[in-house]
């Protein structure tokens, strides 16, 4: 294998082609086709539980290189007065979350309110509705980490008396009236 | 003009900066100001949210990034979906699953004249070296006249009404 070493690359006409830092080095990404719904007594002590499908693992080619991450998701929700909520998390610890005056505990997550996201309420009158939300993360705090950092979306209902629906509606995926979408989960390796 | 061949390029503290896989290599993009609107049940394209692009390598991957502005008529049992389609083919789209429609997304609906950001990423691989179009579709997939809007609230005339700015960016990365 041929290898060359510099700090920069210019063109013939002094362009900067290639930088030090900031180049994309490497792309992933995990795309679920499927249906999923997780009710609030499905997500261990009314937390959150995994999207199947929806987490991606990168192994860095430098403990210095930065990751992009970038969560495109479809769902729904249902009452108004529940927590549909969602997480991006970095090796099973949340990465990218709002301040709170509670720590993250999913043991007891009734008492936290921190997440990423939360999908937009369903109401009578906009039962079929599936909306889309997502999240981009510019992680710098994985100088420590190379192989195997894994990313992963988590969802629930945290107050776990409803469900939330990934890919589809709260009303069902096989009639007519329905519609069954796609989500992806997406890290650039940055140097 | 001069060309470095190499299959690796890194810095002389021994960090990558350049591969021969993973390195984004080409980016194009459109933006659409202009509005769009159809009661089509089938996929129709949507005017001026597309974007084309040649791979310089069959192995190399396309990262397909599209933001555009939507909302639907007031009629909230329509199916107004929305598709990313390569050429002629959908690709991005959820499971088949009975009669259900199966698309990239579907535009919410609202009681209220609002406007809603759909967003669409995927890697595709379209194993080509020839120019290929990407290009976002939309249709009323139960046929009931429901109307998708693109780039506008349902309303654009009075207080209302809004009228805004979508795009389509494609990447190439090495494969």
């Amino acid at each position: 294998m041929s290898e060359v070493v510099a700090r920069q690359l210019q063109s013939t006409s002094s362009n900067i082609i290639l930088n030090n830092i900031g180049g994309i080095l490497q792309v992933v990404q995990s795309v679920k086709t499927d249906t999923q719904s997780i009710s609030g007594s499905s997500a261990p002590a009314y937390g959150l539980s995994l999207v199947t499908g929806l987490s991606v693992t990168i192994s860095k080619t430098s403990p210095s290189s930065k990751t992009l991450v970038i969560v495109d998701m479809r769902g729904a929700g249902t009452g108004s007065y529940n927590r549909q909520e969602w997480v991006l998390m970095r090796n099973g610890e949340p990465c990218f979350i709002g301040q709170g005056q509670n720590q993250v505990d999913y043991q007891n997550s009734a008492v936290t309110n921190q997440t990423t996201g939360r999908f937009p309420v369903n109401t009578d009158a906009t039962p079929t509705n599936i909306c889309s939300t997502g999240c981009w993360f510019y992680d710098t705090e994985i100088q420590e980490l190379q192989d195997n950092i894994t990313y992963a979306v988590y969802g629930g209902d945290r107050n776990g008396d409803s469900t939330v629906f990934i890919n589809r509606n709260n009303q069902g995926t096989t009639a007519s009236s329905e519609t069954v979408c796609a989500s992806s989960i997406t890290v650039l390796e940055i140097a | 003009m001069s060309t470095l061949k190499t299959n690796k390029i890194v810095s002389p503290d021994g960090r990558t900066l350049l591969n021969s896989t993973g390195s984004v290599i080409q980016v194009v993009s459109a933006v659409k100001t202009d509005v769009f609107s159809t009661t089509a049940s089938t996929y129709t394209a949507v005017t001026g949210l597309s974007a084309s692009i040649t791979p310089n390598s069959a192995s190399n991957k396309i990262l397909v990034l599209v933001d555009f502005a939507a909302a639907v008529s007031d009629t909230h049992w329509d199916r107004v979906e929305w598709a990313l389609f390569r050429g002629a083919t959908q690709v991005y789209l959820g499971d088949a699953s009975g009669s259900a429609g199966r698309a990239t997304g579907k535009i919410p609906y609202s009681n209220a004249s609002v406007q809603f950001r759909e967003t669409c990423v995927f890697l595709d691989s379209p194993a080509t070296t020839s120019s290929t179009t990407y290009q976002i579709y939309v249709r009323d997939g139960n046929a009931d006249g429901g109307t998708a809007y693109i780039n506008q609230s349902r309303n654009t005339n009075g207080a209302s009404g809004t009228l805004s700015a979508s795009s389509i960016i494609l990447m190439e990365v090495c494969g």
